[in-house]
């Protein structure tokens, strides 16, 4: 008996200590050895490896009788596998190619994973109209991935955060707002939303935090919950990211840049307060005096957001999850019943929530929208909405591939338009390069998906990549991370929601102030 | 032979003469191999990177380390005038004291109870021990669901809520701390009852015959005894101080709810927190530096106090 229970509990730390090691890619696909092999190896989360494993086939299909691939070989055999890294840049990785998340650029490059790809982003591709992948990419990330003049990894999915709300029942509650402030849920009324366009994505959402907190009054008088976000501790990211937004729309695309560019003047930088309200003045910003940033009016705004609408003094205004299963079921709801009309999320989360939507169908379809941001005040109505894309995901080639020629051509496929707009119809979602989204395709989209479209290609929409090609930034990635910088202070880390929702006497000036004063006493030297 | 060995001995203590016996000073050379050794690879061998890159800083644009003996003292002059530095050293002595003293008192007298055999002691010696078999980040996991998903659906069933205990600002620290004590709880346990195991019978029954009570016993006999585990625990604890992470970077990775945290957990922070790769590598090893110049000599002064302790 004895050596029985030593043995079960052998097996059982044994079990534990191996369920921490990282996962490496499978694929149960078998190999056929008449055929060129290459792996990839996708991120197992809420993107899935369909899309992955569907244009592996379109690729061998298309390539079915080439024999310059591999020597004695025809045709191509893709396996996909999926896996999730604790910690990628100090992993051996043995894949060909890699679409992952969570690690530098930088770091990455230096730990020596990356394969040279400059060939393949900046070579005309004559089955993509002639277009270059380095075309597609957002200019503040193109200039941050060049490296002496190389290129080594193509950014993977939009990293957009923010609200994401149930149209569905907005409609059937009227949470949707005429111009004039009044609420409805007939679409003929609805209102032009923060963008002042009417007939296109926003319409009908929150105009400025005031309209905000208006409707968040009628959701608590509804008995609906207005928020739910997860607090599970690697997800509690998510709330500050959303604000990252706040602060972008508020500051607009040029100010915002500032912060990445460390050269130009800052027209709204908070030098004090008369009573509540800040006053403001310019700043001639430099690498010496960037640290005056951290006290722009858009942070400040974007505080007053989280403090006073979205938090409130109210309790009833949120609910958490413990994980983001948690947090996506409380919003999506039980056997048909919805208590809770919007949910902190990224822009993966319709594909990593897919179960529960399908189990909700049987009590009635349910669309779903991305929240508008809403100006901090009326007089900022029909400006440029700008929308912070926070993405820490690549797509690359190992070094260490052996098969490097069809590695490179496969790479170069994934990226035509052709195989971008694929992604977005088998995935929901958009990878964080441009390519136009045909109306047919948009047709098959969920509504979710529709809104993320339009806003990648509304005129009136901007999206910002947080990323800096500036050499002190890159230098002092410990101090710019982008998991903490925009928001730390000296005493509450760096998530403003949580902290508020932690304690509601906490005011947006004092977090604001101590923000400015950690980023002040702290800015690197030079 | 025996003379010899005496001899070789004395010579060895005296530490005045050549060990003439070839034998002697073989076995004498094979037992220092092991720990030189031991100290040669893992501190020098380790710690060498570590202490000239205290005097450097890393470029990552370059992916290049700097010889830079200011940058990382500036910075630490400057966390020196920041209230939260200060707040986490504090918490690192507090987490000391728990841990260490307060966690050695409590181990004693469970270690005593489960000596004396008395009522299910072995009922107690396996929940005590079992922490230590279970790995630690598992506990933490163990520990998260049941605060975060158990606990608040059993108070809701019985019609009361309570705000999550490990993501409030105000108590997180506290929560944690115990938990850590929790888990470290188990060796100590087993080292004190193995070493009580040791104490004559016949010194215990002398202490009977004399009329000692149990806490006479425990505090007059037992705890003599088995001074030198417990010393050996205290002085091996006094290095935990600046390295204890307090298990908050398990439960909270880079994003904690409030400002409590130890040196420990800041050094996990620099090193570890994503995205920020080698940048805060060179500070890290510095503030390590720092803090072995504090620890060195309090691990000398209290072993040298304890030593006194055990003279009297």
């Amino acid at each position: 008996m004895k050596k029985n229970v030593v043995l079960f509990i052998g097996a059982l730390t044994s079990i534990s200590v191996l369920t921490g090691c990282g996962r490496q890619s499978s694929s149960s696909e078998s190999v056929d050895s008449t055929k060129a092999q290459l792996t990839i190896n996708t991120f197992d989360g809420g993107i899935g490896d369909k899309w992955l494993k569907n244009a592996a086939r379109r690729f061998e299909e298309a390539n079915a009788e080439r024999t310059d691939f591999e020597e004695g070989r025809v045709g191509v055999q893709i396996h996909v596998g999926k896996a999730r890294y604790a910690d990628m840049t100090t992993q051996d990785l043995n894949d060909d190619i890699y679409f992952q998340e969570g690690f530098d650029y930088y770091i990455m490059g230096n730990n020596n994973k990356f394969a040279d790809i400059t060939d393949v982003l900046t070579t005309p591709n004559p089955n993509d109209n002639n277009k270059t992948i380095l075309d597609k990419i957002d200019v503040n990330l193109r200039n941050y991935m060049n490296r002496d003049g190389k290129y080594y990894a193509v950014p993977f999915y939009d990293g957009i955060y923010g609200l994401v709300y149930n149209k569905s029942l907005f409609e059937e509650k009227e949470f949707y707002l005429k111009n004039d402030g009044t609420r409805t849920g007939d679409p003929s009324e609805f209102g032009t939303g923060p963008n002042g366009v009417q007939g296109d994505w926003d319409d009908g959402l929150p105009k400025t935090y005031e309209e905000f907190g208006q409707m968040m009054t009628w959701m608590r008088n509804d008995g609906i919950t207005p928020f739910v976000y997860s607090s599970d501790k690697d997800m509690s990211n998510y709330t500050h990211r959303m604000l990252d937004s706040f602060w972008s729309d508020d500051e607009g695309y040029d100010q915002i840049n500032l912060n990445y560019t460390l050269s130009g003047t800052a027209n709204n930088i908070v030098s004090g307060f008369e009573g509540d309200t800040p006053i403001t003045n310019s700043v001639d910003i430099s690498v010496s005096n960037g640290y005056e940033l951290s006290k722009q009016l858009g942070l400040y705004n974007a505080l007053r957001f989280a403090r006073n609408y979205l938090v409130g003094n109210n309790s009833d205004n949120f609910d958490s999850g413990a994980s983001v299963d948690i947090a996506q079921q409380k919003f999506i709801g039980r056997k048909g019943i919805v208590n809770c009309a919007m949910l902190v999320e990224g822009t993966w989360w319709e594909n990593e929530a897919r179960s529960t939507i399908e189990s909700a169908k049987k009590y009635g379809d349910t669309n779903y929208g991305l929240m508008a941001i809403p100006k901090s005040d009326a007089s900022k109505v029909g400006e440029d909405a700008t929308f912070m894309n926070v993405n820490r995901s690549y797509g690359f080639i190992n070094k260490a591939s052996k098969h490097m020629k069809l590695a490179k051509e496969f790479f170069a496929f994934l990226h035509t338009d052709a195989e971008l707009e694929a992604f977005t119809k088998e995935t929901n979602m958009t990878r964080a390069l441009e390519y136009t989204v045909s109306d047919s395709v948009k047709s098959t989209l969920s509504t979710y998906a529709r809104d993320l479209v339009a806003i990648k290609e509304s005129e009136h929409v901007k999206i910002f990549s947080p990323y800096s090609s500036h050499k002190f930034e890159i230098d002092n990635t410990g101090f710019f991370s982008i998991e903490t910088y925009p928001w730390k202070t000296n005493s509450y880390s760096s998530n403003p929601v949580t902290k508020f929702i932690d304690d509601m006497s906490l005011s947006a000036r004092t977090y604001f102030e101590d923000h400015a004063s950690y980023v002040t006493n702290y800015w690197p030297q030079q | 032979m025996k003379t010899a060995n005496k001899k070789a001995a004395l010579k060895i203590n005296g530490g005045s003469s050549f060990i003439r016996n070839k034998g002697d000073l073989l076995f004498y050379v094979l037992l220092l191999l092991i720990p030189i050794t031991q100290i040669a690879i893992f501190y020098f061998g380790v710690n060498f990177q570590n202490i000239l890159m205290s005097f450097q800083t890393y470029s990552t644009s370059e992916n290049t380390f700097y010889w830079d003996a200011a940058a990382n003292f500036n910075r630490f002059a400057k966390e020196l005038k920041d209230p939260n530095f200060w707040l986490m050293i504090k918490d690192s002595f507090i987490v000391w004291i728990f841990t260490q003293l307060a966690g050695t008192v409590l181990a004693l007298f469970f270690s005593y109870y489960i000596f004396k055999k008395r009522k299910l002691y072995n009922f107690f010696k396996f929940v005590l021990f079992l922490p230590s078999i279970i790995p630690g980040l598992l506990l933490v996991l163990i520990f998260q669901s049941f605060a975060n998903n158990a606990l608040p659906a059993f108070l809701e069933h019985i019609g009361t809520t309570l705000k999550p205990i490990l993501t409030d600002s105000k108590n997180y620290f506290t929560v944690v701390t115990v938990f850590t004590i929790w888990v470290g709880f188990g060796s100590q346990v087993l080292v004190y009852s193995g070493a009580m195991n040791q104490i004559p019978d016949s010194m215990l029954e002398a202490g009977k015959l004399d009329g000692a009570s149990s806490f006479t016993e425990f505090i007059q006999l037992v705890v003599p005894y088995i001074m030198p585990t417990v010393a050996t625990f205290i002085i091996a604890g006094i290095a935990t101080i600046f390295t204890n992470q307090n298990n908050l970077f398990s439960f909270y990775g880079s994003s904690l709810p409030g400002a409590d945290k130890t040196i420990g957990y800041y050094l996990y922070y620099l090193v570890d927190a994503s995205g920020q790769g080698m940048s805060n590598y060179c500070y890290a090893s510095f503030l390590g530096l720092i803090s072995t110049c504090v620890a060195a000599p309090l691990t000398l002064l209290v072993r040298r106090s304890l030593r006194k302790v055990g003279e009297k």
